[in-house]
């Protein structure tokens, strides 16, 4: 029904995208459980609001990168769980490879 | 899909509030601090929901969930928006109601479109309108027995006022009508029967079918009531049937139209013929197909003049002529106050647009697309205007009933206005445009936001670039909108008080009168109590003069009459029938000669007087007191000359002159034991302390002799109004018009300038800071609207001018382009407009400029 094209609005969106990506490789997570180890691996992520998160989720589940359910948390409750899909696996391995290539180059200006 | 947002988002927030309450927490506090955490939750739901998007139902759903949340949230602006939508709206509806019912409508039969008005046309080389006469009863007996004739044809006339004897004695009106008549309509008596064929023969019984009003009043609405003999006129009728609800209200009595020789001469009696086009039958094919029907008719005592033709023409062209500059005009108007109504509240979004920046900011960089959002905030827009039209339909129905007994448009009982499906329909889409068209604008501005821009400067009130000029220039609109509105009142107003200014040659404030008849119908009786009536009168120490006449001035009837003088020339004249004191009561005194006494009715000296046209044409060499004329058989002394009157009252001219200029010979009451016995009216000139005359004269009237009806006591300024009642209308009508865009508008200025003194209070705390006074503040503010405002009148001027045209034909003495209208309109609308700016100006210069610089 939509249709992506880049918007400047795009790159405010990158730092986390690949955290949440990042986040979800170890296996399916609900929303809160996702805040929290965001939280856990950065402050500023989601310093704002934590309901930031859920646009920042269906947004990448729109593009592909994400597949998501309902299902019973440990404690029987009712919850949408999050996990990668193969496009993003592959967008964590592209995201990943694309910030060691630019730190690399950071590290060797800085290091010379 | 947005249940399941929400639902999302509430296990986020209670699975925080869990959190929060195991670190050690009261639950109030913990749910608070979760909340807090969170966010505003409905608008994280928005946003979720800008991005995941779901099926086109649900997606308007959403949209007008955040809409109506959005217009609770700001309530303020939502009532200003609403409201002035809603006067709109309401206001284009109702008349739009009444112009369905009066002009589009009017004809409640089946088939309305085949009713037509048949008369005979002559064709005048003159001229191009035809002569036209009515179809004689002769023409229709030919029609009728014409095998597949193109129409079929019913006929019918007003009768005079009849007198319905009885416990409760009353004057009623009625018609007669043919056979045809109903059935042409398709009219279903409620009760009994209608008027048929055979009621219409000489020597038929006497019949009457009655109206449902008086079948109500009279006969209690009983089933008895057929059978019954009515009094009418001191002859008996018998009830036959009684006609449905609604139908000619006004209307009591339907009688036959009883088949006289008259009617069967070649140009009949001046009975008026309805016809049905048969099914299929054209306009002009009837017209030519009568006109040959018709052209074999022989009648020997007047031929035919060559030429003559079938005039054919629908009923709905007759009953809507001539009424429809006033509907185009009322529907311009309310269309121009919906356009001030769009105007403002586009200048409201706009204004508000502006401190919305920062929430559109944040949904675009979320990833909601411009179309998204230009729908999210057109769906705003729409709702806005649904509920203006809710509320605006509210009013529409609530003051249908008064704009319908006061707009100067004919709607017949048998129609009455209604917000009926076709009007509904129209409000429907009226509405949707109205969405549209104040909505496009601000949300195609806000939708364009420059999300880096926005967010940077992270300010919810540096939207003046977006707004300021928009709203300028849309304060020039407004005012330019209201400017052909008040024009057009000044102009109507104007021309009213010319028209009422008028010299009639008689004060109408001066006297009263009283309306009262005999309830026996006969010429004696009728003389005998109106002269008791004015002798007992005239004892009254605070009565100055009392007289009657049938027929006085303002009251728009007259009896046309031949008198001959005695070098043996006729000549048509009016004559009134008086009774002595009728023109002192009236304040006149004889131009020459002297007025009739009650001496002069006692000695049996038959005397008239005439009006000064009649002296000047009849006797040009003078002296005209003491000439004999003869009226009818009678031969009557000239004994004075009274003043000529305007007799139609102010609005006089607009009438032809054959009804101005009239020859007027004054004769004595004293009906003939032959003639039809005519209602007089009394003509009282109290002196200035006459307390509870009304009470008296009808209590005077009753007990005047015979069993009386007692119509009423109006004064003469009440029938100086009645002869105005269509101009006045017009005028109240598009004065509360031009009143209402006026208001609307300066409701539209004062509030854009408010909102632009809002946003640039940081702006004018600087200036002031850096010195600038308060009231060079206000100045510039003031001069900053000025321009638009000027601009605004010059253009409206110039709409003025193209359109009061339309308004001519009612403008009494006054031309369209009157510049005395024109400056009066625009200095008011000027000065209006000025000082709606100039109040919240002078808030700009009361800014501490401390406190406006720590808002951001």
């Amino acid at each position: 029904m939509r249709t992506k094209k880049k918007t400047n609005s795009d790159q405010l969106h990158g730092a986390l995208d690949m955290l949440v990506l990042k986040v979800l490789a170890d296996g399916a997570l609900h929303g809160y459980a996702i805040a929290l180890r965001l939280e856990r691996l950065s402050k500023e992520a989601l310093a704002v609001e934590e309901g930031s998160l859920y646009p920042a989720l269906y947004r990448m589940e729109s593009r592909g990168w994400l597949s998501s359910e309902w299902a019973l948390t440990d404690t029987g409750r009712r919850a949408r769980f999050y996990k990668l899909t193969r496009a993003g696996r592959g967008q964590l391995a592209a995201e990943t490879e694309s910030w060691q290539r630019l730190s690399a180059a950071v590290a060797s200006v800085l290091g010379s | 899909m947005a249940g399941e947002i929400r639902e999302e988002l509430e296990f986020h927030v209670r699975m925080r509030a869990e959190d929060y309450e195991r670190a050690g927490a009261p639950a109030p506090v913990a749910i608070e601090q979760a909340k807090r955490r969170f966010g505003n939750v409905a608008l994280w739901q928005d946003h979720g929901y800008d991005v995941r998007g779901g099926g086109f139902m649900e997606t308007i759903v959403q949209d007008l969930k955040y809409a109506v949340r959005l217009l609770v949230r700001q309530p303020g602006f939502s009532l200003v928006a609403i409201l002035t939508l809603a006067i709109g709206i309401g206001l284009t509806t109702a008349i739009t109601s009444v112009i369905d019912a009066a002009l589009l409508h009017p004809l409640p039969y089946a088939r309305p479109e085949e009713l037509v008005q048949l008369t005979m046309a002559v064709p005048r080389p003159d001229r191009t309108a035809p002569s036209r006469y009515g179809i004689s009863a002769l023409d229709v007996q030919t029609i009728r027995a014409t095998p597949n004739a193109p129409v079929d044809v019913a006929q019918w006339d007003t009768s005079d006022p009849m007198i319905a004897d009885g416990a409760e004695p009353q004057r009623l009106r009625g018609n007669e009508i043919d056979g045809h008549y109903l059935g042409l309509f398709g009219v279903v008596p409620l009760r009994g029967r209608g008027i048929q064929d055979a009621d219409t023969r000489p020597d038929a019984p006497r019949v009457v079918v009655i109206g449902y009003g008086l079948w109500q009043s009279r006969f209690g609405a009983r089933d008895d009531a057929i059978g019954q003999q009515m009094r009418l006129d001191n002859e008996s009728y018998e009830i036959v049937g009684v006609l449905p609800r609604g139908y000619y209200r006004t209307t009591a009595l339907w009688l036959p139209l009883k088949v006289s020789p008259a009617m069967f001469t070649r140009r009949g009696a001046g009975t008026v013929t309805y016809a049905r086009l048969r099914t299929g039958v054209t306009i002009d094919q009837a017209s030519r197909e009568l006109t040959s029907l018709l052209a074999g008719v022989q009648d020997d005592r007047e031929p035919r003049v060559p030429g003559t033709y079938a005039y054919v023409e629908t009923l709905l062209a007759r009953e809507t002529r001539g009424y429809w500059t006033t509907g185009n005009i009322l529907l311009g108007s309310a269309g121009l106050i919906l356009l001030i109504a769009c105007v403002n509240v586009a200048g409201l979004l706009l204004a508000r647009g502006a401190t919305r920046l920062h929430e559109v900011a944040i949904r675009a960089s979320i990833g909601a697309g411009r179309w998204r959002l230009t729908r999210q905030l057109l769906t705003e827009s729409l709702v806005l205007a649904a509920a203006g039209a809710a509320l605006g339909l509210l009013l529409a129905w609530w003051t249908l009933d008064s704009l319908v007994a006061n707009i100067p448009l004919p709607v017949s009982t048998n129609a009455p206005a209604t917000l009926n499906a076709r009007v509904l329909g129209f409000s429907v889409a009226l509405t949707l445009v109205t969405g549209l068209l104040f909505g496009l604008v601000p949300a195609l501005r806000l939708s364009r936001v420059r999300v880096s821009g926005a967010l940077a400067r992270g300010s919810r009130r540096t939207g003046g670039a977006l707004s300021r000029r928009g709203g300028n220039w849309l304060i020039g609109v407004e005012v330019a909108l209201a400017l052909v509105l008040v024009t057009g009142a000044a102009l109507m107003i104007k021309s009213f008080d010319r028209m009422t200014s008028v010299d009639l040659g008689f004060q109408p404030e001066s006297f009263t009168t009283l309306q009262a008849s005999p309830a026996d119908f006969n010429p004696a009786v009728f003389g005998e109590y109106y002269n008791g009536l004015v002798n007992t009168i005239r004892e009254w120490p605070d009565v100055e003069a009392v007289g009657a006449a049938n027929h006085i001035p303002l009251m728009g009837s007259f009896s046309y009459g031949r008198i001959t003088l005695d070098s043996g020339q006729t000549t048509n004249v009016t004559i009134r029938k008086v009774l002595p004191g009728y023109f002192e009561a009236l304040g006149l005194s004889p131009v020459s000669g002297r007025f009739p006494t009650p001496a002069d009715a006692t000695s049996g000296r038959r005397v008239a007087v005439i009006n000064q046209r009649a002296a000047k044409q009849l006797f040009p060499i003078g002296g005209s007191t003491g000439r004999v004329i003869t009226l009818g058989k009678e031969a009557v002394e000239v004994i004075g000359v009274v003043a000529d009157l305007r007799n139609l009252g102010g609005n006089d001219l607009t009438m032809p002159s054959s009804m101005r200029e009239t020859l007027e010979v004054f004769a004595p009451y004293q009906p003939a034991a032959t003639e039809r016995p005519e209602p007089m009216v009394v003509v009282v000139r109290p002196r200035t302390n006459a307390a509870g005359l009304t009470e008296r004269l009808t209590e005077a009237a009753r007990n005047a002799g015979a069993r009386a009806i007692v119509e009423r006591v109006r004064t003469g300024a009440d029938w100086l109004d009645a002869t105005v009642v269509t101009p006045r209308r017009r005028t109240v009508l598009l004065s509360l018009l031009g009143g209402l865009g006026l208001l609307l508008t300066l409701i539209g200025v004062f509030g854009m300038t408010a909102y632009a003194v809002a946003r640039r209070t940081q702006e004018i705390g600087v200036r002031m800071a850096f010195g600038a006074s308060a009231s060079h503040v206000v100045r510039q503010m003031v001069r900053e609207a000025a321009r638009p405002l000027a601009l605004g009148i010059a253009v409206g001027l110039a709409g003025a001018w193209a359109a009061t045209r339309i308004i001519s034909t009612f403008l009494f003495e006054t031309t369209p382009t009157d510049p005395s209208a024109f400056a009066a309109a625009a200095s008011v609308l000027a000065f209006a407009a000025l000082v709606a700016v100039w109040i919240p100006a002078r808030r700009a210069a009361r800014v501490d400029p401390v406190t406006s610089l720590r808002t951001e």
